[in-house]
């Protein structure tokens, strides 16, 4: 089956934040430079993936070791991006819990041939908490509008990506059960989610506030 | 198992729609949300700008200088142009080290009250502009809660101070004048007494102040003169002339007095400043000298007549003697003796005008005046007088003086008797004397003193007294007030000569009604020499 055009497409967004990121990165705050790194990383990924579909290999445990990078990566972004200790102390445990979680699904469960759905539903339940958690701090301070706020755009993009593909990308195994084309259809979400998402952190990064 | 499968598709997609929505929904709530609270926020925000501007510019432009700093270390937070114009500073670093400056008490002083009470008041520093002038500022500060720091005002009081150096100084050299200056408003209130007038009128500023200066300096007779010298700046806004004052311990002084109004700055109230030279003592001595040169003038006029009324009458009285021989008549022999009794009185008269001019040089020997006055009062006695008491307060050993025995038995006589018809209904005749060494301003009253020693006799009555206007006229010759008992008007003429060919004085105290004092001072001697 070739390669969908779309993912190509999808490949292609990851450099929107990545050049914004670097192009801002000597003004940036800690949270948006660990950002603009999580693009790069994701650049890799997407290439690497593209890559080995390309010459027709597997690539998922290109996805499981990414998954943890990303989830951390972003776990780190809302960290720097909140104010109160309680709340960091909270985003630190959650990373721990889920890389924990991981390295349980590594060592024991995973054995790389398929995509592994649970830990692709954990790491989006992970990722849509953290920034929920991110958003309420960032609506706590209302001395700067949220539309201002790297923060608020970079939580709502990895909240929509997050919300829209945890139940497709969790429970994969059934649409792939239903046919291919489902399962295709899933993908086309998944990859528009992920431009909207890329498209927000842009925005993020371009945010003349450091907050 | 199909529709199964559908169903679940279908599930998932809901699912996902639902979860993306409600992640979408709640983003663009909260994102609302925010914007309401942000736009309020933000109207506060403006309104603080806009507060903040205003006292900014408050701050920027006012006056007086203004800064906030850390009270531990002086670290200047703010500043604004006012105060660094004040300290000659451009940039704030420059007046970080104008502050730096301070004297260190002065810091530690402000530091102390601010850490203490958090708050101190007008604290005047003498300090430097960076280009190292000397400045004063009146510094006030008020901490600011809870940051550590000081909110300051700092006034610039140079030019106040310099005036008030000036004043200082003006006013020390003011109190430096040996002449009263004083000031009194034009109800005639004293308003300022420099130490001058205290120590010519005895009385301190404290004692004056707000009192008036007629009540003051001027006796109820006198008191007239406060008021048509009063009447005179009102007028013609200055007065000079001389005023009689009475010092606060009732001796009499005479002084020359300048007095002029003074408007009190912009307003139309008038001030009158008055300064005087006590001139009492030059009055004394001109009257002095004035009389002296009178009597100067009185002796040469009256010795040469004499002199040339002795060679008249010389003459006569020879002539007379002469014929009285040859005559043989009762009646002319005693036509002769009237001739030759008036000339000589004549005679008499004449030596007693040429003693009073020239003085008689006799032979001088030491004298104890005590002893000399005993046989002098024992002669007096045998007089006829009525109801009179004699009291001595003599020593035998006294100062010698040196003079003629003779003459000086002739002045106190004279003394003794005119002392005695004062009193034509008796009374207290006191004859007393002293040895006194005349000091200082005392030494002034000694006309031509070649000595500090004297030994002074005192012939006291208690007579009717000489009234004030005659008491320079009772040494010129023939001026008497016996007219009727036929007084010569010679007796105190002689005395005067006398008293001044030996070297000495003669001074009178009277009151009219109490009696007289006559003192005669002569040089005493040392008994060792001649």
């Amino acid at each position: 089956m070739p390669i969908p055009i779309f993912v190509y497409i999808h490949a292609a967004s990851y450099l929107v934040p990545t050049i914004a990121g670097l192009k801002r990165f000597p003004k940036s705050s800690r949270a948006i430079r660990i950002l603009a790194v999580l693009c790069v990383l994701a650049c890799i990924n997407v290439g690497a993936q593209l890559f080995l579909a390309m010459r027709k290999e597997k690539n998922y445990f290109i996805s499981d070791y990414y998954r943890v990078v990303e989830t951390s990566l972003l776990c780190a972004v809302f960290y720097f991006s909140v104010v109160s200790q309680k709340l960091r102390n909270l985003l630190v445990g959650m990373g721990i819990v889920f890389a924990l979680i991981w390295a349980v699904d590594v060592l024991w469960f995973n054995t790389h041939d398929q995509m592994s759905n649970g830990m692709a539903m954990i790491s989006r339940i992970t990722v849509l908490l953290m920034s929920f958690i991110a958003l309420q701090a960032a609506m706590k301070d209302e001395f700067l509008p949220l539309a201002e706020r790297s923060i608020f755009w970079v939580g709502i993009g990895a909240a929509i990506y997050s919300s829209g593909t945890l139940l497709l990308l969790g429970l994969s195994h059934y649409l792939l059960q239903l046919g291919p084309d489902y399962f295709i259809a899933a993908w086309h979400i998944n990859w528009a989610l992920l431009i909207v998402a890329n498209l927000f952190y842009t925005k993020g990064m371009l945010c003349k506030s450091r907050g | 198992m199909q529709v199964t499968g559908i169903g679940i598709a279908w599930i998932l997609a809901i699912g996902s729609f639902a979860l993306l929505a409600s992640v979408i929904a709640y983003s663009v709530m909260m994102l609302h949300s925010h914007q309401r609270i942000g736009q309020l926020q933000r109207a506060k925000l403006d309104e603080v700008s806009r507060s903040e501007e205003k006292y900014r510019g408050l701050f920027d432009n006012s006056l007086a200088g203004m800064l906030k700093f850390r009270i531990d270390d002086w670290t200047i937070l703010d500043s604004n142009a006012a105060v660094r114009a004040m300290l000659g500073c451009t940039t704030q670093e420059e007046l970080q080290e104008c502050l730096l400056r301070l004297p260190e008490p002065a810091r530690d002083s402000i530091f102390a009250s601010l850490t203490r009470d958090g708050i101190v008041e007008q604290y005047e520093i003498r300090t430097s502009r960076r280009s190292g002038e000397t400045i004063y500022i009146l510094f006030s500060a008020r901490t600011v809660a809870c940051d550590g720091s000081a909110q300051a005002v700092v006034i610039d009081v140079t030019e106040r101070m310099r005036q008030m150096e000036k004043i200082q100084e003006q006013r020390a050299l003011l109190d430096h004048a040996q002449d009263a200056i004083l000031v009194i408003d034009t109800q005639g209130q004293v308003m300022y007494w420099n130490s001058g007038a205290e120590m010519m009128y005895g009385w301190t500023k404290e004692e004056v102040n707000g009192r008036r200066l007629d009540e003051l300096l001027y006796a109820s007779a006198n008191s007239n003169c406060f008021e048509e010298a009063m009447e005179d700046i009102r007028q013609f806004k200055e007065w000079n002339g001389e005023h009689r004052h009475i010092r606060k311990d009732g001796r009499e002084i005479i002084v020359d007095s300048r007095w002029k109004t003074v408007e009190r700055g912009s307003n139309t109230e008038q001030t009158v400043m008055i300064v005087s030279s006590d001139v009492s003592e030059k009055k004394r001595l001109e009257s002095q000298f004035i009389r002296a040169q009178k009597m100067e003038s009185i002796a040469l006029l009256t010795g040469g007549l004499a002199h040339d009324l002795q060679n008249v009458l010389a003459p006569i009285a020879m002539s007379a003697h002469l014929l009285k021989k040859r005559l043989s008549g009762k009646s002319s022999l005693a036509i002769m003796r009237a001739v030759e009794k008036s000339a000589r009185s004549g005679i008499e008269l004449v030596q007693s005008i040429l003693t009073y001019g020239r003085g008689i040089i006799g032979e001088r020997k030491h004298i104890q005046v005590g002893r000399m006055l005993v046989q002098v009062l024992d002669a007096v006695r045998h007089g006829q007088w009525q109801n009179v008491r004699i009291e001595r307060k003599l020593k035998a050993k006294r100062w010698p003086v040196s003079g003629d025995s003779n003459q000086l038995k002739q002045v106190f006589r004279n003394l003794c008797v005119n002392a005695l018809e004062s009193m034509p209904q008796g009374g207290l005749l006191t004859v007393e004397s002293s040895d006194v060494v005349l000091e200082g301003d005392r030494l002034d009253e000694a006309p031509n003193a070649e000595t500090s020693h004297y030994v002074l006799v005192s012939v006291s009555d208690a007579g009717v007294g000489i009234p004030h206007e005659d008491l320079d006229k009772i040494f010129e010759p023939f001026f008497t007030t016996k007219e009727r008992t036929g007084g010569t008007g010679l007796g105190l003429s002689v005395a005067y000569g006398i008293v001044k060919s030996h070297g000495g004085f003669i001074k009178v105290e009277s009151a009219m009604g109490s009696g007289t004092t006559f003192h005669v001072y002569l040089p005493a001697v040392s008994e060792k020499s001649d």
